[in-house]
């Protein structure tokens, strides 16, 4: 199960960015989807980073 | 899992990203500019002007003002802008003629001309829509292309469920430095494709969605609006006689906290041979995402009918700002369209390890084994 930990996480920030994103007004839901997506950004930019 | 059920997981990730790679790089590369759409016709089109509301700009002497500029055609289509403070009017030369063949002129909220034709972008970003919409062939290539977006979700599950006997090796995010170039790019592979996993998903489902849109409102106007259109069928398209303002008026109080997208004037396409179709959609981030389509009789601006919507359509509607990453500000689509290049990437990556697989065990080195062993799961 451990193997899931990771994407579960990733997956789970994204959707929860996405949809937050979508359904809350202002500056908020905005922030929402900046970090549903940019925590996965910044992970994989640290994975490709460290695999250099 | 066994090894036989591995080797099919395998074969359908192998073959539906064959099917799907080519056409998901032609949807990545043209969604890329799409993604900045709206910042790229401001800054081709730059605008100073502060916001104001569609009630406030004199939408009749626009009309009438778009008509004698194009010799009495008829206006087809009025989109107000509230944020860029200006409207669109579309004309044609005859109210039944296609979308396609439409004159358009630009007005500032105050009325005077901004511009005579199409805006300077629009060409281009039309023709990049049209190729990531339907590989400019209408209708056959939007089905084309939700067809591609399943297979694309199917090497997603796929790829899904092949990451878990590669991961049970490597600790999450692992990209081997030793080992062949073969390796290397196994493992970028994985380790993008499965952090940009959900992101992928919910663009290829919304993607799917998309490219059903044409089928679901014929769907939709077959069952539920034509009925209600029948007794105008044959009518000829009139020319309004009540003020394009007094319908909006009459649909904006209709339908509760609304505002008006835009309006289509009496057509036989896609409309109503004797009324305006108000679209009109709610003032909420999310209830902005949904249109409401409200006729006005063209002859007294008065309401004939709210056509409310089935869910699947409010479920396309849904869909939109998911695959477009345009509802959430700049920053959302700078990482949207960061996300978009990881996709490039996995595709880019799956294409070497596709080319670069080794033919047979007997043929294949000893790194090559190695890589094949740690694809297929075996000890």
């Amino acid at each position: 199960m451990s193997v899931w930990i990771g994407p579960a996480a990733m997956a789970s920030v994204s959707v929860a960015g996405l949809v937050g994103a979508l359904l809350i007004e202002g500056p908020i839901g905005d922030g929402l989807g900046v970090i549903g997506l940019g925590i996965p950004s910044l992970v994989l930019l640290v994975f490709l980073f460290r695999g250099r | 899992m066994s090894g036989p059920a591995l080797r099919r997981w395998r074969w359908v990730h192998r073959w539906s990203s064959i099917v799907c790679t080519l056409f998901l790089l032609i949807l990545c590369l043209t969604g890329l500019p799409l993604i900045f759409d709206e910042e790229i016709d401001r800054a081709l089109a730059p605008s100073t002007r502060p916001a104001v509301a569609a009630s406030a700009m004199p939408l009749d002497a626009m009309v009438t003002e778009a008509r004698r500029l194009h010799g009495g055609e008829r206006v087809r289509i009025v989109i107000p802008h509230p944020d860029t403070a200006s409207v669109q009017i579309s004309t044609a030369p005859g109210a039944d003629d296609p979308y396609d063949r439409l004159h358009q002129t630009s007005f500032a909220a105050d009325g005077t001309l901004l511009r005579d034709g199409a805006a300077p972008a629009d060409a281009v970003m039309g023709v990049l829509l049209q190729l990531h919409a339907s590989l400019l062939t209408g209708l056959p290539g939007e089905i084309f292309l939700a067809l591609i977006g399943l297979i694309f979700l199917a090497a997603l599950v796929s790829g899904v469920v092949l990451y878990a006997p590669f991961a049970r090796r490597l600790g999450f995010g692992e990209i081997r430095r030793t080992g062949s170039r073969r390796l290397r790019w196994l493992d970028l592979h994985n380790v993008i494709g499965i952090v940009t996993l959900a992101w992928a998903g919910v663009v290829g489902a919304t993607g799917v969605m998309n490219g059903l849109a044409t089928p679901l409102f014929g769907i939709w106007q077959l069952r539920d609006v034509a009925p209600v259109l029948a007794p105008y069928a044959h009518d000829a398209a009139i020319i309004p006689t009540a003020p394009l303002s007094s319908a909006i008026t009459a649909a904006t109080s209709t339908v509760h906290d609304s505002e008006v997208s835009f309006v289509t004037f009496p057509t036989h396409l896609y409309g109503s041979p004797d009324h305006y179709v108000v679209w009109v959609k709610g003032r909420s981030k999310l209830r902005a995402q949904m249109l409401t389509p409200v006729l006005v009789d063209a002859r007294d601006g008065h309401v004939a009918f709210v056509a409310r919507m089935p869910w699947y359509l409010r479920a396309l509607e849904l869909s939109r700002p998911l695959h477009f990453g345009n509802y959430g500000g700049p920053i959302l689509k700078i990482l949207w369209a960061a996300l978009d290049v990881f996709t490039i990437a996995v595709l880019c990556s799956g294409l070497y390890l596709l080319m670069s697989h080794p033919r047979s065990r007997r043929a294949a080195g000893p790194r090559d084994s190695e890589a094949r062993r740690l694809v297929e799961g075996e000890a």
